[in-house]
């Protein structure tokens, strides 16, 4: 496993995967033999605490993150996966894992998820390309968000290297009304949001469900629950369903960013 | 494609008026004028026609002609852009929202609202009320800008340091592309487990397509308010305060600034009153549903605010009250405009913390260049407003404005900020991205575009720097009001 910007030399065209910590590994399709994997750095590069903003490299696990931040009395607002379990923390591994998966969480109603608190991002492109975007101010319209657009990307479009958060100070951090039903650390699950006219509906039908929070209308179950009418669901081995077929300008923004479909 | 060609401003009309009804199709030197620019009135360049479409469909169509006449096309809502966005920078069509103001469904339950892009952002908030909720960005033009404004700008205003600017609010869009096709883009349930490309077209400036109707989130309105309006003997003293506040982890809902000559633009202009000595004022407001948790954030905002030598904290008792103390604020730009004939507002960001030492920068630089300075902005975001008032009939003047705006914005990024916090790029602030970017980030921006069109009709020269063929017409319109 190599570093991002070395691996990625221009010309190349081996595929590659972007891993982290492997925690979400289950969500993803299967990866083919030969596929290289290439990580991003690790380590805060700084962090204002005066701004409630940080910088991080995004190969740092979310649990070093959490632990820097809070010995300023700050985080970013995501449940305690030892307290809440993993499905209500949104599956933690590193700060890339957080933003290019964007799980849902316990505290999304109130505190927002990776979207909402992506100030920044640097990338590097396939081809070894490094850009940035946006910027450590809390709000700025300098251009595409192209950071935003890294979220929900699951490793398919760049490599994400570092990323400029904005954090929360733990006195704000309202607790998690999420309810944990079956056990602290499944080893997999599938992942649904609804909408609250849908939601007692969906509870009722999904089977075995581990874990569900009503504020955001999301349940987590052990077994693969019927496609809820509206919203989305996302299961192991990178199954998925959002009520609609994959956008043309997904399927361009791959081929702008990744022209030779490298990240798999 | 290759493009039919229709030569002069005639042939482009009644090819227009075919498609629409003669009410939707404007032109005349009148309209010109009054299409020339938007509220950035520094560069002017007038459209051939502006036409006035009800529908997705009849946008569609509007699109799809220009692309096969090859005419520029320029998106408008309501005008009240601060950048020049919304300047037919090659002329062409502009494409008003005007006729597209329905709001198409209201869903209180979800918590969501379907309108077309005409509608005003006020609208959709009094649409929301009755239920108890509200569409949460307010950009102070929230009267009359709309929503495909909003959307294209990504609006902030002063509640958005709490609620988050417009992105943040933007379920699903009706788009148009470059091309005339419409597309649905985003989830009615937030988090979709794809590429977030709704982020891409908010804040795209109407560069890529049209937004025609958008689904958004409403937000429940708070049931506790409090509002404090602190006056202090110094501006360092009111930044102080607004680094201690942020610094201390309060969460205010808006954290408003105005200085003293603003105070006096606004006493000369509405014989508003303000404490004797005060040289600076901030509007504090906590809100939620907690009584004693938002007394609590009130009371640790004023204690900030005696701690830093706060002349006075006056906090409202009633919706009445809160009101009168938000009047300063809202009537601060149209008190500026009766102390000279032309203000100039800037529009740059900084982290919060830098805001002490920022405005006194803010101040040296107007000093230096002979020119009269008022500040009113969005203190707890870091978003600075320098506003500049001039008469620009002075030789050199407007170009002693342009510098000391430059300087600004440069500082802004020096310190690890940004060209613009709300009023985008549009042409006005095209250099400033180069300030904040390197020439692979500028490739990556310019790439983005590529995801939604190669065609270069839909609303040219705008947002990306050194675009094809934009220089010569830079020429026709810049400083084109002096
Ligand atoms: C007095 C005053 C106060 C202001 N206060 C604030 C503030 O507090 N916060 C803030 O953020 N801004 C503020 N603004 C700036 C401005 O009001 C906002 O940018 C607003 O969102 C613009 O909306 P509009 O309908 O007037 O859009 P326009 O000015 O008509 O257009 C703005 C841009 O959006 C594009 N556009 C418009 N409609 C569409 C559409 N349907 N699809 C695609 N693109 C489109 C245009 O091409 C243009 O590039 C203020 C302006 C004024 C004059």
């Amino acid at each position: 496993m190599r570093r991002a910007h070395a691996t990625l030399a221009r010309g190349c065209h081996l595929k590659h995967r972007i891993v982290g910590l492997g925690t979400k590994k289950w969500l993803l399709s299967h990866q083919e033999p030969g596929t290289k994997q290439v990580r991003a750095p690790s380590g805060i590069l700084e962090f204002w605490p005066a701004d409630q903003v940080v910088s991080v490299l995004a190969g740092t696990s979310l649990d070093d993150l959490q632990q820097g931040l809070r010995e300023q009395g700050q985080c970013l607002p995501l449940p305690d996966p030892q307290v809440q379990g993993k499905c209500l923390a949104g599956w933690p591994g590193t700060v890339g894992g957080l933003v290019a998966a964007n799980l849902p969480h316990g505290l999304w109603k109130v505190c927002g998820g990776p979207r909402d608190w992506v100030l920044g991002a640097t990338l590097v492109q396939a081809g070894g390309t490094r850009a940035k975007s946006g910027s450590r101010a809390v709000k700025s319209v300098a251009g595409f968000d192209v950071h935003r657009a890294m979220v929900g990307s699951w490793g398919q479009l760049a490599v994400i290297e570092s990323v400029i958060l904005r954090t929360w100070p733990m006195t704000a951090v309202p607790t998690c009304r999420g309810t944990l039903v079956g056990q602290l650390d499944p080893q997999e699950a599938w992942i649904q949001r609804t909408d609250r006219s849908n939601f007692a509906l969906a509870l009722d039908r999904s089977p075995k469900v581990l874990a569900y929070d009503e504020p955001s209308c999301t349940i987590w179950s052990a077994e693969e629950p019927p496609t809820p009418s509206i919203g989305w669901l996302l299961g192991p081995g990178g199954r998925r369903w959002s009520g609609q077929p994959v956008h043309p300008f997904r399927i361009r923004l791959k081929e702008v960013l990744d022209p030779n479909g490298v990240f798999v | 494609m290759m493009k039919r060609m229709v030569s002069g401003s005639d042939a482009l009309v009644a090819g227009l008026a075919q498609l629409l009804e003669p009410d939707q199709v404007l032109h005349g030197p009148a309209i010109e004028k009054a299409y020339e620019c938007d509220a950035y009135t520094v560069d002017r360049s007038p459209p051939f026609a502006v036409v006035l479409p009800r529908s997705t469909e009849e946008v569609c169509q509007i699109v799809k002609w220009c692309s096969e006449f090859g005419v520029p096309f320029t998106p408008r809502g309501a005008g009240t852009g601060l950048s020049g966005g919304a300047m037919a920078a090659k002329g062409g069509v502009v494409v008003s929202t005007k006729k597209m103001t329905q709001i198409l469904e209201l869903d209180p339950l979800n918590e969501r609202l379907w309108a077309q892009a005409g509608a005003t952002n006020a609208s959709l908030s009094a649409a929301a009320r009755p239920h108890g909720l509200h569409f949460a960005p307010d950009p102070s033009s929230q009267t009359v800008s709309t929503l495909g404004g909003n959307i294209a700008e990504n609006s902030g205003g002063p509640h958005t340091l709490k609620y988050g600017v417009t992105v943040q609010h933007v379920l699903q869009v009706t788009f148009v592309d470059s091309a005339g096709v419409a597309h649905r883009i985003g989830n009615l349930v937030e988090g979709d487990p794809e590429p977030d490309i709704l982020s891409l077209i908010v804040g795209s400036e109407g560069t890529v397509g049209l937004v025609t109707e958008a689904w958004v989130k409403l937000t429940p309105l708070p049931t506790e308010v409090r509002t404090l309006l602190a006056a202090f003997p110094s501006v360092r003293a009111a930044t102080e305060t607004v680094a201690k506040i942020v610094a201390s982890g309060i969460l205010p809902a808006a954290l408003e600034f105005m200085d003293g000559r603003m105070l006096m633009a606004l006493r000369q202009a509405f014989g508003l009153s303000f404490p004797a000595g005060a040289e600076a004022m901030l509007l504090i407001e906590c809100d939620g549903n907690d009584p004693a948790k938002v007394d609590h954030e009130a009371h640790s905002c004023e204690s900030v605010c005696r701690g830093r030598g706060a002349l006075s904290v006056e906090a409202a008792e009633t919706s009445e009250e809160r009101a009168r103390l938000w009047t300063a604020r809202k009537k601060g730009i149209g008190a500026m405009g009766r102390l000279a004939p032309t203000i100039v507002t800037h529009d740059g960001v900084i982290p919060r913390s830098r805001l002490p030492e920022m405005l006194d920068f803010v101040y040296e630089v107007a000093a230096r260049h002979g020119l009269g300075v008022a500040n009113l902005f969005h203190a707890g975001d870091g978003n600075l407003h320098p506003c500049f008032y001039f008469d620009d009939r002075e030789p050199g003047i407007v170009q002693r404005v342009v510098s000391a705006g430059e300087e600004i914005l440069a500082r802004c990024v020096e310190l690890g900020g940004s060209v613009t916090g709300e009023h985008g790029i549009g042409l006005e602030k095209l250099d400033g991205l180069k300030l904040m970017f390197s020439d692979d980030d500028l490739s990556l921006q310019r790439s983005m575009r590529r995801v939604f069109s190669t065609s270069e009709l839909c609303n040219p020269c705008k947002l990306i720097p050194d675009q094809r063929g934009c220089v010569e017409h830079m020429r026709r319109w810049r400083g084109a009001a002096t």
